[in-house]
């Protein structure tokens, strides 16, 4: 069992630089989300989600950020790729409303001003009424050649 | 069968390393499928689109057959063609297709993409298992193994075997008004034979009522190590009516059409053609007899 097991370990040939580019890729997005896991103890986002009923209009929910951070620090919150903070802040417990539309899932994300680390980080999920989410297939269902 | 394991290898690396961004966006995904599968309806570009989070699974019965261009070589028959597809949001799977949209917007996706080497499957020594991943579909009859010496004389000279391998690489995809065009660069991940592959492919579609059609051209580049490692003929190797044979690179272009009829929500008709015309690079080797393949299915699908 154990040399059947050594032989099949053996006969692994990958090309290292292909599969860490593939799997790279492939993972980051979970290790995002890990991370987004492990901080979001940190952080509660309300709602959790929020659904858009009328279409080319974004979410405009007031979103509820309560925090408890392990140390009192400063941060300030981004609010997806934007490069201007919303509010800074510098609490270790604490709660903040914000008032920001809001078209696709976004990442919520408290950053250091200091370090520019990702303190803590939530994610608020934006769907829509009557379309769900699609994307272009790779090819036809049944183009089997 | 040990070398059935190592031609998985790839595809077991690749799962596992996207099993939790799968997994994720199971979950995610399916939380938003169950604020937004109420309300969904008609409408769904069903043909071009897919919907994040779904599982798609489909069987094809029917006759099937891709033409061996091989000396002495047999018909690969296709009586079932299962189908399996998943998108999330970033990934997907098409059978033993997978790909991650590193960027994606409504007309253009930059994807990561990985596939098999088809050539594998026109070998006596291709398994149900390798006409599966390389041809979706299920392999029947014994073939002649054209690389094991010749019947004409008593000598049987053999040959190394041609392994199964996977090509991962890059994939820019144009997506709009039902017209696709995808140009992919690959390479072999599995050590096989170290060459690369690059296609270029141009689709139409058209969906009218219960019909769907599609016609489609393009072009496939393989490197001289990839013609080389199936078509090549190395000096040990060599016979009385087979001398060395060492091709260059290849370009295979290629038409193809589908055409579908909707019976009930489940069951379709289907054709499907394709048409390759080997160049002068494998269609030269002295394995090979036919300048063209002929790939065709007849039959009904059925989507669970």
């Amino acid at each position: 069992m154990i040399s059947k097991f050594r032989n099949y370990i053996r006969n692994i040939h990958l090309k290292p630089f292909y599969f860490c580019l593939l799997g790279y890729s492939l993972c980051s997005q979970a290790i995002a989300d890990e991370v987004h896991k492990i901080s979001n103890n940190q952080l509660e986002i309300t709602p959790v989600s929020c659904v858009i009923e009328v279409k080319n209009t974004p979410c405009t929910k007031k979103i509820i950020l309560n925090w408890a951070l392990p140390t009192m620090e400063s941060f300030c919150i981004y609010i997806g790729r934007a490069t201007k903070p919303i509010s800074c802040h510098h609490q270790q417990k604490g709660q903040t409303t914000i008032d920001y539309p809001i078209h696709k899932s976004t990442h919520i994300s408290f950053i250091s001003p200091q370090s520019s680390k990702v303190i803590a980080s939530g994610k608020i999920l934006v769907s829509r009424i009557g379309k769900p989410n699609r994307r272009p297939k790779n090819r036809h269902a049944w183009s089997i050649f | 069968m040990k070398y059935h394991f190592k031609n998985l290898n790839c595809l077991l690396f690749f799962f596992c390393f996207s099993w939790y961004s799968f997994a994720d966006e199971i979950t995610e995904t399916t939380k938003n499928n169950l604020i937004t599968d109420a309300s969904f309806s008609a409408g769904v570009d069903e043909v071009n689109e897919a919907i994040v989070g779904q599982w798609q699974l489909g069987i094809a019965v029917g006759l099937g057959t891709i033409t061996n261009p091989l000396q002495q070589g047999k018909n690969i028959f296709l009586p079932l063609i299962p189908r399996v597809s998943y998108y999330g949001e970033r990934f997907f799977l098409e059978n033993t297709d997978l790909g991650y949209a590193i960027f994606e917007n409504e007309q253009v996706s930059f994807n990561l993409y990985g596939r098999f080497n088809e050539d594998k499957r026109y070998f006596a020594y291709a398994s149900t298992a390798d006409i599966l991943v390389t041809s979706s579909g299920w392999g029947l009859g014994d073939h002649f193994d054209p690389t094991l010496g010749s019947q004409l004389n008593s000598t049987k000279v053999e040959l190394s075997k041609r392994e199964l391998s996977y090509l991962a690489g890059i994939q820019l995809h144009y997506h709009n008004n039902n017209y696709n065009a995808k140009l992919s660069i690959l390479s072999d991940v599995t050590n096989v034979h170290h060459g690369e592959e690059i296609e270029l492919s141009l689709t139409k579609s058209w969906s009218i009522n219960n019909f769907f059609a599609e016609i489609g051209l393009g072009v496939l580049w393989k490197s001289s190590k990839i013609v080389d490692y199936y078509y090549g003929i190395q000096p040990e190797e060599i016979s009385q009516n087979r001398e060395e044979y060492y091709p260059g690179d290849s370009f295979t272009p290629y038409l193809k059409s589908t055409l579908q009829y909707k019976i009930t929500e489940e069951i379709n008709f289907l054709t499907s053609l394709k048409i390759d015309r080997q160049d002068s690079a494998r269609f030269d080797s002295p394995i090979v007899k036919e300048r063209f393949i002929y790939s065709t299915f007849i039959g009904f699908s059925y989507d669970f």
